[in-house]
C-alpha cells in the first residue's frame, strides 16, 4: 500500500500535469507583465526590497523569462532547468511576500496583475507559492519528459528518414 | 560501476542549471529587444525614489504649491477633497475638507463637479509624498469632467506643518 503510494506520488504522469499547470500559470503572468511594464516596476518598487537600480532590468526582463520557462515547461524543453529556475523564482516570491507582510505593509502582490490597487497580500499568497513551488520541486525530481515536443518529434522522425 | 551511473541527481542538478542559465538569458536577451522596439519601453536606469515616483503618477495634473492653496482658502476659493480613509479623515483634517476616498469618488462627484462650475478650484491631498490617493482622487474628477482639479502633495502633513487651520469630526 504504502510503496504504491510512493510510486503514484512519484508518477511522471503527475509531474506531467503539474508541469502544464505551472507553464501555463507563469505563461499567464509573464504575459499580463509585458502587457504593463511601468505598473509591474512599481509593483517591484511597492516591495521596498530592491534598490532603485534594479528595479527597471528586472521589471523589463522578469516577465519574458517567466513566459520563455512557462513555454518551456509545456513544451517539455530544457525541462530541468526551468522546474529550476520557476522553483528558485517561487522561493524569492514567497520571501518577497513574507518580508512584507511581516513588515505589515499593504502592497499588491504583481503576480497576476499589475494594478497598484488589486487586493494586497496575504498569507494565502505565500501558501500559493509553497504549493507551486512543490510542483517545480516535483518536476525537477520526477519527470520523465513525457509528451514533450522533443520525444514527439523524435517519435516521427524514423518513419520520415526510414 | 561508474558506468552505472549516468543519470545520477548531481548530474540531473547540473543539467537543471545550466539550462536555467540559458533560459534565463534567453528570456533577458528577448526582453531586452522586445523593450528596444515597443513604444512604452522602460530605460534600463531608472530613478526610482517616492518623490520620482510621485511625480510620474502625476504627470498630466497640475500641482498647487501649499502658499497658493492656502491664499486659495483664504479667498474661499478652493474646495479640499481629502482622499484618505475616514478614519485618518475624522482624526484630523484641514478646516473644510470633504472626505472623499478615490474608491468612493463617484458619490461625491456631483456635488463636487457643481462647486468647481460655481468657480472652486478643487484641491486634492492625502498624506505622505509617495501616497497615491489624492492623485488617484485628482485623476477619477478630472476624467468626469472636474477640470479645476489641483493636486497638493503631501498635502495633510505640510498644511498641519505650516500651522494652517484643521478639525476633527466627519465632514
Amino acid at each position: 500500500m504504502r510503496a504504491r503510494i510512493i510510486s503514484w506520488l512519484a508518477s511522471p504522469y503527475l509531474s506531467l500535469l503539474f508541469r502544464l499547470f505551472l507553464g501555463a500559470i507563469f505563461v499567464y503572468a509573464g504575459l499580463v507583465k509585458i502587457v504593463d511594464p511601468l505598473g509591474f516596476a512599481l509593483a517591484l518598487y511597492n516591495y521596498h526590497i530592491l534598490p532603485g537600480w534594479m528595479i527597471n532590468p528586472l521589471a523589463i526582463c522578469l516577465p519574458w523569462i517567466e513566459v520563455i520557462i512557462g513555454a518551456g515547461l509545456i513544451a517539455g524543453i530544457m525541462i530541468p532547468g526551468g522546474a529550476l529556475v520557476v522553483s528558485g523564482m517561487l522561493v524569492v516570491f514567497a520571501v518577497a511576500i513574507g518580508i512584507n507582510l511581516i513588515r505589515g505593509l499593504d502592497i499588491a502582490c504583481g503576480c497576476f496583475s499589475t494594478s497598484a490597487s488589486a487586493e494586497p497580500i496575504t498569507w494565502l499568497y505565500v501558501v500559493r507559492d509553497i504549493l507551486l513551488l512543490g510542483m517545480g520541486i516535483h518536476i525537477l525530481l520526477f519527470d520523465k519528459a513525457y509528451a514533450s515536443l522533443p520525444r514527439l518529434i523524435q517519435a516521427r522522425l524514423p518513419k520520415i528518414s526510414n | 560501476m561508474k558506468a552505472r551511473k549516468p543519470r545520477t541527481g548531481t548530474l540531473r542538478l547540473s543539467q537543471a542549471i545550466w539550462q536555467g542559465i540559458f533560459l534565463v538569458c534567453l528570456g533577458a536577451l528577448l526582453a531586452a529587444g522586445f523593450n528596444a522596439v515597443r513604444t512604452t519601453g522602460l530605460p534600463w536606469t531608472g530613478t526610482w525614489s517616492p518623490a520620482s515616483l510621485a511625480a510620474a503618477q502625476r504627470q498630466g495634473l497640475e500641482e498647487i504649491p501649499l502658499a497658493e492653496a492656502w491664499s486659495l482658502s483664504q479667498a474661499g476659493k478652493a474646495l479640499f477633497v481629502d482622499a484618505r480613509d475616514p478614519v485618518s479623515f475624522y482624526e484630523g483634517h484641514i478646516k473644510g475638507a470633504l472626505n472623499c476616498p478615490p474608491a468612493e469618488a463617484k458619490r461625491y462627484l456631483e456635488e463636487v463637479r457643481v462647486l468647481a462650475l460655481s468657480g472652486l478650484v478643487i484641491v486634492a491631498y492625502c498624506d505622505g509624498v509617495d501616497c497615491p490617493l489624492s492623485t488617484e482622487l485628482a485623476r477619477s474628477l478630472q476624467q468626469a469632467g472636474v477640470s479645476s482639479v489641483r493636486v497638493l502633495v503631501d498635502g495633510w502633513s505640510r498644511w498641519r506643518k505650516a500651522g494652517f487651520p484643521t478639525e476633527k469630526g466627519g465632514s
